[in-house]
């Protein structure tokens, strides 16, 4: 049975609630709490100034409620992907004048042959691309995505000092050159190790050992972690970074590295992976007072863990359209997002919906449909590569609970569900089909 | 008399030896949203056949290539010794939208996926050789999919 998936887009940014619900064709929107959202606001808009200022990391920023996103019409709920209003002209001016990516658009190889017998030799290949700016469409930038979810204001004067933590497996040497040719591109403030905005520990949270990249299997995790770094940096550009690596991919280590993060002070802590479901509950992924969030996969209908843990937000993902011919930005259901029914967590109270007996996945999405994807810099996979997925929606929600409030945080799945179906959220009833 | 006797015994074995039944095994990786999965058949010969596919079932390259025969040899020595051993992995994540899954098939058995930890020696000898057939077809660890 084909879940039908429900999304919204929230206030801040936009969190895209999706809820699984096999075989149902509406679902109630939860009560709207929202403010009523306004036209889009300058670049430095006011809503964001009037906040307290969360620059020592135990401050708040203005409700999330409070924010006025750039979007949404505040009288008529979003559907099928069309929001009522007109969207904002933001994107265009939104962008900065930086200098972009080059893109691939052909394989070629980017590594040197070994010269000792005892070495792998890099076999990795890129796709080489005509070089393309942020002013062309896809893949999108982080103006983009701020424009898409109505963070531009937010993006510049909110989550000042607060931490948000990235628990990832395996080492990535490379994380903070290739952080900082991003963030540049991307005309993002400086984020390194020296200034103290970006951390790297390894899963007991200590800066040494830090474990090496799985570099000679298939499964390497380095361009995980360079995009998770980059996508919560475009929607919170003013964070600071922790990068938890795992000594492997076993739950056990990954689940330390969460335990880690919440003992450094994240106020939200992404998680780009999953497994197969097997309990209904991790102590690891059930730190209150911070926003968890997780993938739901990118295969489709089937519940993941950690994303079906009570204590999570669980993620899933949209195809964004970029504004066009009188459209705004655009959203519908990305055919491969993971959704599903757990058979091991039970439906919490604050889950509002039919379809499933148990807890439903996942509680929001945002932007993963690969064919337009987003940019990223990964040095060691040849530079600027696109990728989409549920791991880019992923650190994207997560960047948004760091510009929110700390009543979003405190039980951050219960907000999602108690918030969606604000006005400032968009409403997704189109897409999905796998 | 002696020579003819000798290369009619050498034709003997070599006739048998054509009729011995190639063994082989399919190695198959899932891909996943941002990389091309792959499927390499390997025969006991060395001979094999690498297709490269992509998420919606098209074809993202395919050709022949030779494994070395020390490595055919482990690897078929190893899934033997695997599959008596009932080699198993730890459960285990996966990124979201780089991780694949890796199986082996042979002769009926499926191997436990191997992107996850082996608990055996069996199994990391088992991943090995994937590794190493996987670097002898050419192909990437990390093939970017083509969106």
């Amino acid at each position: 049975m084909k879940p039908v998936v429900l999304s919204l887009v929230a206030a801040i940014g936009l969190l895209a609630i999706a809820a699984c619900a096999g075989g149902m064709q509406q679902t109630p929107l939860p009560g709207v709490e929202s403010q009523p959202a306004q036209a889009p606001a300058p670049a430095a808009s006011s809503d964001a100034s009037d906040a307290p200022d969360a620059s020592d990391g135990s401050g708040d920023e203005v409700p999330i409620s409070d924010a006025k996103p750039s979007a949404h019409s505040p009288s008529a709920p979003q559907s099928a992907g069309h929001p009522s209003a007109p969207q904002p002209s933001a994107h265009p001016s939104s962008r900065p004048s930086s200098t972009r990516p080059s893109m691939q658009t052909s394989f070629r190889s980017v590594c040197r042959r070994s010269q000792s017998p005892d070495r792998r030799e890099c076999d990795a290949l890129v796709r080489a691309q005509p070089r393309r700016s942020c002013a062309k469409t896809t893949p999108y930038c982080a103006s983009d995505i701020q424009a898409a979810y109505g963070l531009t204001p937010a993006a510049k004067t909110r989550g000042r000092g607060l931490v948000v933590a990235i628990v990832d497996a395996y080492g990535y040497p490379d994380a903070s050159s290739d952080l900082a040719v991003y963030r540049k591109s991307m005309g993002l403030p400086p984020c390194s190790a020296a200034s103290g905005c970006l951390r790297v520990v390894n899963e007991r949270g200590r800066a040494s050992p830090l474990p090496k990249p799985n570099a000679d299997s298939t499964d390497d995790w380095r361009p995980e972690e360079a995009l998770d770094l980059q996508m919560v940096s475009a929607v919170c550009p003013n964070c600071k970074l922790l990068l938890v690596q795992a000594n492997t991919n076993k739950n056990g280590d990954l689940g330390a590295g969460v335990n880690a993060a919440a003992a450094l002070g994240a106020v939200a802590i992404s998680n780009s992976y999953g497994g197969a479901e097997m309990n209904a509950a991790d102590p690891a992924y059930a730190h209150r007072g911070r926003a968890i969030t997780a993938s739901a996969g990118d295969e489709g209908s089937g519940p993941r863990q950690p994303c079906s843990y009570a204590g999570v937000v669980c993620v899933g993902g949209t195809a964004l359209s970029s504004p066009s011919a009188g459209h705004a930005w655009r959203e519908r259901a990305w055919r491969y997002a993971g959704s599903g029914c757990s058979e091991y967590v039970a439906k919490p109270a604050w889950q509002r919906i039919h379809g499933c007996a148990m807890r439903s996945e996942p509680d929001v999405s945002a932007v993963a449909e690969p064919a337009s994807g987003v940019a990223f810099y990964e040095a060691a996979g040849g530079g600027w590569q696109q990728a989409g997925g549920t791991s880019v929606a992923t650190p994207i929600v997560a960047g948004m609970f760091a510009l929110a409030s700390s009543a979003a945080r405190a039980n951050a799945p219960q907000w999602v569900w108690r918030h969606g179906g604000s006005p400032s959220y968009r409403d997704i009833l189109s897409g999905g089909g796998f | 008399m002696q020579v003819r006797a000798t290369l009619f015994g050498a034709l003997v074995i070599a006739s048998l030896v054509a009729a011995t039944p190639r063994d082989s095994a399919v190695i198959l990786n899932s891909g996943s949203t941002n990389t091309v999965g792959f499927k390499i058949t390997v025969w006991s010969d060395g001979q094999a056949s690498l297709a490269q596919q992509n998420r919606d079932g098209s074809a993202a390259g395919a050709k022949s290539f030779t494994v070395p025969a020390a490595v055919a040899a482990r690897f078929f020595a190893d899934l033997a010794a695997a599959r008596s051993s009932n080699a198993a992995t730890v459960p285990c994540m996966k990124s979201a939208s780089f991780g694949t899954s890796t199986h082996v098939t042979w002769q009926g058995w499926v191997s436990p996926d191997l992107e996850c930890p082996p608990k055996t020696s069996a199994g990391d000898a088992l991943v090995k050789d994937v590794q190493d057939i996987r670097e002898a077809s050419g192909i990437p660890k990390e093939t970017l999919r083509q969106h």
